[in-house]
């Protein structure tokens, strides 16, 4: 049936689209001779029918288009808001990244601050080291002096003495032990004082240096 | 394609702006990433010093950056013992291009902005492939001071047992960290050939406000815990091909690496000719002159010559006057390969001394890491 309806249209046939209402529309040639041609009952049935279809296909475009539309409109939403989001982290993240100015001068300014207190305290131990060396080295060259005289004072007292019995040999004993002996005595009786000094030195330098970098691992 | 006229341009207007540049670099690196500021001592003067200055060789020489690699290298091998290199470049990297943004003002464009962090991206490569090229050894050792002494008032001689090898040569160093001192990391020069159990021997001078030293040499106790960095260093190490004779002059616990160097021609066979002059001021400086004479006494191939320059001599074996002085006076200079080390000021001096004096020598070797007493990492 539908080749009979298809080809009685005929290449002429011109249609610019087909909607129910043309097809409703559409009138076919009759024969020639009487009522040979075809059915005009199951034509024009045919042609209701058809245009039904075509009224429910629109239909289910329709639908679908509007469908669509709605979600290409979600879609594009959704993107937008992605976009809206990601720039919002971007500047979350820049903002982040590149902390308000007077913050970071705040903490250049605190660190200086450290910074300063610290080259100060390492300054005062300098100067405790070097002002304890100073010392030692005076108290040792003192005590080579005094020890450098008693040997001379030795030397002395052993020609007075010695009379017959003198020995070059024994001169230089004599000058050895007075120096040793010397020597030993005035550094012993420094160096209680001098222990006792570098303790509490070290005390001072210990308490200097906790203050510069407190333990925080104990 | 890094236009480097340009930056070198807008590294020298920042330079201008001096220790503020670094101060605002470090403050916005640790607003930003709080855990970043665990890394470093409280007291950040030293630490933007080498900032300014590692930034400047590589900003200044980016057109070739073959040439600062090894630098840059050394610096990623280094780091691998603060911790995670990789994570934290990239935090580092955006405090620079703020930093550089805040002090460029209308000078910064996104051009720039875009050299600069190209630039800043080859140098954090070539540091993260270098640490991890390190990665088959440890980045840093556990140790553990199993031996102190006090030999003066102001020198230690310590004994760390690490808890793996540290795979150093003789005359290289190690940068160590006290429990004591969390983050303050001083070289030091092994001063003996690690024994079997690899333990070896430090010699530790106090220098006066030195916050690692004096801590060292004060408060060190049998256990106290250590880490060590990996061995650096290779101005002090021996040629291994040369057999010629060789010159030590030390001052003070410039000793160490020298000791270590004498352990190492020992084993040679045979040993390579050496003369050690080791000075200080007074007889008390040299305060490893036992262990010393025993290494040398015997041995024909070294000339070993204590000297004490400030305190008489006379009666004693000891000569008088500085290392260098006694090394021009009473040495076999011309020719020699000449190994200094001690105080700052104790190297500067022989340097000028042999300068002077014209000594042809073969070349003179000294640590340019800086003293071993209280360089820095």
């Amino acid at each position: 049936m539908s080749e009979a309806a298809g080809g009685t249209y005929g290449p002429t046939w011109n249609v610019p689209a087909l909607t129910p209402e043309r097809v409703r529309s559409v009138r076919f040639s009759r024969t020639p001779i009487g009522r040979r041609g075809l059915s005009e009952d199951e034509v024009w049935r045919f042609v209701e029918h058809m245009a039904a279809e075509i009224a429910r296909r629109d239909a289910v475009e329709a639908a679908l288009i509007a469908t669509s539309e709605k979600y290409r409109n979600a879609l594009r939403t959704w993107q937008q808001e992605q976009v809206d989001r990601r720039d919002s982290v971007a500047q979350e993240r820049s903002k982040k990244r590149r902390p308000d100015v007077e913050l970071v001068n705040m903490m250049s300014r605190a660190q200086q601050e450290a910074d300063a207190l610290i080259a100060q305290t390492q300054a005062y131990c300098r100067q405790l080291a070097a002002d304890a060396q100073e010392q030692a080295d005076a108290l040792l060259d003192n005590a080579r002096l005094r020890a450098e005289d008693a040997a001379e004072r030795a030397v002395h007292t052993y020609r007075a003495s010695a009379g017959g019995e003198y020995s070059a040999a024994t001169e230089e004993l004599e000058r050895r032990l007075a120096w040793v002996r010397t020597f030993i005595a005035s550094l012993g009786s420094v160096e209680s004082q001098l222990s006792t000094a570098r303790q509490a030195l070290e005390m001072e330098v210990e308490r200097v240096v906790d203050i510069a970098q407190p333990r925080e691992r104990v | 394609m890094i236009d480097a006229s340009r930056l070198q341009k807008s590294w020298a207007t920042i330079a201008q702006f001096g220790d503020q540049v670094p101060l605002f670099f470090y403050s916005t690196l640790f607003l930003t990433n709080p855990g970043t500021r665990e890394m470093f001592p409280i007291t950040m003067s030293a630490q933007r010093d080498r900032l300014v200055s590692a930034l400047g060789r590589v900003i200044s020489q980016v057109d070739d950056l073959a040439a600062v690699a090894p630098v840059l290298q050394q610096l990623g091998r280094e780091h691998r013992k603060f911790g995670v290199v990789r994570d934290h470049f990239p935090a580092v990297g955006d405090a620079l291009l703020s930093t550089l943004e805040h002090f460029l003002g209308s000078d910064w464009d996104d051009e720039l902005a875009r050299d600069w962090a190209e630039a800043f991206g080859i140098v954090a490569r070539v540091m993260i492939e270098a640490a991890d090229a390190a990665s088959d050894t440890p980045p840093w050792y556990n140790a553990v001071v199993t031996d102190y002494e006090r030999r003066a008032p102001d020198i230690a001689v310590i004994r760390v047992t690490p808890d793996a090898p540290v795979p150093y040569r003789p005359g290289q160093s190690v940068s160590l960290e006290t429990g004591s001192r969390p983050r303050l990391w001083r070289y030091f020069s092994p001063a003996t050939l690690p024994d079997p159990d690899g333990s070896f021997e430090l010699h530790v001078r106090a220098v006066g406000g030195g916050m690692v030293s004096t801590a060292l040499v004060q408060s060190t106790q049998t256990g106290d815990a250590l880490r060590l960095g990996a061995p650096v260093g290779e101005d002090l190490t021996l040629d291994p091909d040369s057999r010629g004779g060789i010159v030590l002059i030390a001052g003070g616990t410039g000793l160490a690496p020298m000791k270590a160097l004498v352990q190492q021609v020992a084993a040679e066979q045979p040993p390579r000719a050496v003369q050690l002059y080791w000075g200080g001021r007074r007889h008390h400086d040299l305060y490893d002159l036992r262990a010393m004479e025993r290494l040398t006494s015997g041995q024909s191939w070294i000339t070993f010559v204590p000297c004490v320059s400030t305190e008489p001599t006379t009666g004693s074996y000891l000569q008088p006057g500085t290392a260098v002085d006694v090394a021009l006076r009473h040495g076999d200079l011309p020719g020699r390969d000449i190994y200094v080390c001690g105080s700052p000021g104790m190297v500067a001096a022989t340097l000028s001394a042999l300068g002077d004096a014209g000594v042809e020598t073969a070349s003179v070797h000294w640590e340019r890491l800086g003293s071993n007493e209280e360089a820095s990492v």
